[in-house]
């Protein structure tokens, strides 16, 4: 018997315990996914490649060993999506752009061996931003895919660069996705499609077979409908992996993530002005979050970051190391394949940047983390809204769109601690939009013990596009 | 490992006077700093010994807020108008790098650094 078309929209937590009890197989799941992808999942251009043969097989081995009793854990047997720049052994992975369209990897990332050993099964490769962004972008068509299109409103942008990871969550393909973050890759498509997302702290995830953007920036890290579905993820792909050498030992611990009760603890919120190029509905329903977390006993007061350039620094080790990353395709002329039109000066604009520059761009990234370190002994985490408005249009100048700065964004990623992305309801046109939590390095348990809190309470995440 | 406070002195060290002090160390110093040459005469005696320097090319003669970009690779005057944009862009963000204190001797970072000590207790 078919599933109904809206199974995909249970947490992951809940499909593993459907599994189990034997209402479905995995490879009823895996079919109803892969149908969804091939005809939804199409229409919004968040599928790269499907992925039947490699699904159904993974499928079948995951029911033959949960009849047997061997179980691998909460995503045994449960589909996903990994964001194209994941190497998958024998199955093209483009990175979105029209220079790598037939490049097949002949192994698998570290991420995607990792989730296989957990039972999970890989329906498809998603769509993204071609080169993640890399080389800029400012229309959210520049995919070797297509315009990247959001589920709640097709004629607008889902956001990027790991657009195909939130829209296919959000349209119930796939319960999670994988997808990466060098500056707000995850969390800016979870914000506008109303997915949460985890971007966990640099070096908790090995990149190892993922397309290198920015060394010392590049992040990897799960998108799904729950905060609580995204810890199960990072729990099966987090850890030290010697093939990559930023790869951390710190132990990823969720000791006191299950405490609801959030007396105690003290945020800090920077401000943002909503006046100047924000939607007041946004603004509104920030305020409301706001509510919700107080109420659960948050104590959140108005702060300042360091008075330091956390985004100029960021601006500065991007340009370089990813034109850098890129290089063949300034010598090569690939770069003139690409969509955005503005990708082949980027090289030049690099230039501006002196090797002495770049270096004191990560000597000023110390000072900045310790400054943060310090930051976190006054304030347990940060709280602050995502975008101050809905999502674009699909072929939106966001130059033109998006004209308020990103500190907190810029200062997370440059000093690699923790955030995540929630939604907190509908803004302009009923569209979704997010805040997100930041945490001091290595401190995903309490960026999870408040969004589970913040979840309990309210009932976005589990808002659905609709059909 | 011992403690170098605690250590006792092989041999005693000997008493030194005012006056001996002021005749073996200082006396000698200051005639030694009679004697040496002046820093302008070091300057000149140095740029007559020295050959004439390998003229720099003009990208190198230039520091890179004042290098200016490549337009040869615009193909059209959008692309160009890009460039001169994104690159006034670049250089001010740089200066905004360059205009910011740095302790001497700071190390960089790579990756994230782990906090020793949280809000709410130990890390």
């Amino acid at each position: 018997m078919a599933l109904p078309q809206d199974t995909l929209f249970l947490s992951v937590r809940d499909l593993g315990v459907r599994l189990r009890r034997r209402e479905f197989t995995s490879v009823e799941l895996t079919e109803l996914a892969l149908a969804r992808l091939d005809s939804l999942g199409k229409d919004l251009n968040a599928v790269a490649t499907l992925t039947p043969e490699r699904a159904r097989e993974q499928a079948r081995r995951a029911d033959r060993e949960l009849r047997q009793g061997t179980d691998r854990g909460p995503l045994h047997g449960v589909p996903y999506g990994a964001k194209d720049l994941l190497d998958t052994a024998g199955i093209r992975t483009t990175w979105g752009a029209k220079p790598y369209e037939n490049r097949v990897p002949d192994s698998d990332a570290t991420v995607v061996s990792r989730l296989e050993a957990a039972g999970a099964v890989l329906c498809a490769k998603l769509s993204m931003a071609e080169l993640a962004g890399g080389l800029g972008y400012h229309v959210g068509n520049a995919s070797l895919q297509g315009p990247m299109r959001n589920p709640w409103d097709r004629e607008r942008w889902a956001g990027g660069s790991s657009s195909g990871s939130a829209a296919a969550v959000a349209a119930g393909l796939v319960p999670f996705a994988i997808g990466t973050e060098t500056w707000g890759s995850i969390l800016c498509p979870s914000n506008f499609c109303g997915v949460s997302g985890l971007r966990p702290t640099f070096g908790r995830v090995s990149r190892h077979g993922a397309m290198a953007l920015s060394w010392t920036l590049d992040k990897l890290g799960p998108i799904a409908r729950s905060l609580d579905d995204c810890r199960l993820v990072l729990d099966a792909i987090a850890g030290r992996d010697p093939l990559d050498a930023d790869s951390a030992d710190a132990k990823l611990s969720w000791r006191g993530s299950e405490r609801g009760n959030l007396r105690g603890l003290r945020a800090a919120l920077i401000p943002s002005d909503f006046g100047k190029n924000g939607d007041a509905e946004t603004a509104l329903a920030f305020e409301a979050a706001l509510s919700a977390l107080r109420e659960s006993g948050l104590t959140i007061e108005e702060a300042k970051l360091p008075d330091l350039p956390f985004e100029a620094t960021a601006v500065v080790t991007l340009q370089v190391e990813a034109v850098q990353a890129f290089e063949e395709l300034f010598t090569g002329g690939g770069v003139r394949t690409l969509v955005d039109e503005r990708a082949p000066i980027q090289a030049e604009v690099a230039r501006a940047v002196a090797g002495t520059d770049y270096l004191r761009a990560l000597r000023l990234r110390l000072e900045m983390q310790r400054a943060m370190n310090r930051f976190f002994e006054d304030y347990d985490l940060i709280v602050a809204p995502g975008f101050l408005k809905i999502a674009p249009g699909v072929t939106e100048d966001m130059d033109k769109y998006f004209l308020g700065a990103d500190p907190v964004g810029g200062m997370g990623n440059l000093c690699g601690v923790p955030m995540a992305a929630l939604p907190m309801g509908p803004g302009k046109a009923g569209m979704p939009v997010g805040f997100q939590l930041v945490a001091p390095a290595f401190d995903e348990a309490l960026l999870l013990r408040i969004g589970m809190e913040y979840q309990r309470r309210t009932s976005w995440h589990r808002a659905r596009p609709k059909a | 490992m011992s403690d170098d406070s605690e250590r006792v002195p092989e041999v005693a060290p000997r008493a030194v006077s005012r006056r001996g002090f002021l005749s073996r160390v200082v006396a000698p110093a200051a005639a030694a700093v009679v004697a040496a040459p002046t820093l302008s005469a070091l300057a000149a005696a140095a740029a007559k010994s020295r050959k004439p320097a390998a003229p720099r090319s003009e990208a190198a003669a230039k520091p890179a807020t004042q290098a200016a970009p490549d337009f040869s690779v615009c193909r059209t005057p959008a692309e160009r108008a890009a460039l001169e944009r994104q690159w006034k862009q670049m250089i001010e963000t740089v200066e905004t790098l360059r205009k910011t204190p740095l302790p001497v001797g700071a190390a960089f970072a790579t990756g994230a650094l782990a906090p020793r000590r949280l809000r709410r207790g130990e890390a």
